[in-house]
């Protein structure tokens, strides 16, 4: 696994927590502490994922560094292999 | 209102192509117990709901559907691309070729394209709440029956993976049963015996 594919599978890894934190809370609105850790995995998400956007470039429509025709470019996710190498 | 985040929500990279196997695979796109289904099912059912725990987790649940589909068919293309006329052939696949060439077509396993009446809107947040219930038990047993068919770990991994989700749903939708809208609903007008047999049919079931 290269060093951007780790980096890619931490990012989702976080993404995937904060996921689950979230439709925990749905159902359990009250819990201060799942609340807590969503905060923190979301924040680690968001840090690593500056991380790559500085090193591998831009990841998402809704990110700052992403022009419109970043956006369009291959590889989409269908065709993709992990860490966004074709 | 969605946006797209152009990455899947679990990496799936299929090294081997299976036209036979995918075939069996696309259920899960446009089949009964699919992701499209689901996917409708929950976010159409969100607009009847009084509760908020129950708009929201339909809301997220429904999203999340949307993701798994894009996975589904995500499997289903990497396991048909680059294909050689012998393998179409061999692979059973001729007859999806010819209506579809590579393109992923939301049907079932023998080819019955995806219909609404795979799921239902009853506007009854008991009656929904429990056809969701059913629905991911459904959709596991449609993951296991698929894991049957397949040795090929680039495969399973991301199905099971899935299969995980609907086990995952189907807790987080029995939840919503302790919240107090809806477990008032189900515990209104029911005598006090058969309350206390209701209770713990529904509530220790989903613990």
């Amino acid at each position: 696994m290269s060093e951007q594919e780790r980096l890619m599978r931490r990012i989702n890894a976080y993404r995937f927590a904060s996921w689950e934190l979230h439709i925990f809370l749905d159902t359990h609105p009250g819990d201060c502490k799942a609340a807590k850790q969503l905060e923190e995995y979301r924040r680690m998400a968001d840090d690593l994922t500056a991380q790559y956007e500085a090193a591998y470039g831009p990841m998402n429509q809704s990110s700052s560094n992403t022009s419109r025709w970043a956006w369009i470019a291959d590889p989409w996710p269908w065709d993709v292999n992990e860490g966004g190498t074709k | 209102m969605w946006e797209y985040q152009k990455h899947l929500q679990y990496p799936i990279n299929i090294k081997n192509t299976n036209p036979k196997l995918a075939q069996l695979i696309i259920a899960q796109y446009g089949g009964p117990d699919g992701e499209m289904a689901a996917s409708l099912r929950y976010l159409s059912q969100r607009f009847g709901m009084p509760y908020p725990e129950l708009k929201a987790i339909l809301t997220d649940i429904g999203t999340e559907e949307l993701a798994h589909l894009e996975m589904v068919g995500t499997i289903v293309h990497q396991l048909t691309r680059n294909l050689t006329e012998a393998q179409i052939k061999e692979g059973g696949f001729d007859a999806y070729f010819v209506n579809h060439t590579n393109g992923v077509y939301p049907s079932d396993s023998s080819g019955m394209p995806f219909t609404a009446a795979y799921l239902q809107v009853k506007g009854d947040p008991i009656t929904d709440i429990h056809e969701d219930l059913a629905a991911e038990q459904k959709a596991r047993s449609t993951y296991d029956n698929i894991l049957r068919f397949t040795d090929d770990p680039d495969v399973r991994d991301p199905i099971k993976f899935l299969r995980e989700r609907e086990v995952v749903h189907y807790q987080r939708f029995g939840e919503t049963k302790r919240t107090t809208g809806i477990h008032g609903d189900i515990t209104k007008g029911v005598p006090p015996a058969r309350y206390a047999f209701l209770y713990y049919c529904t509530m220790s079931f989903y613990d």
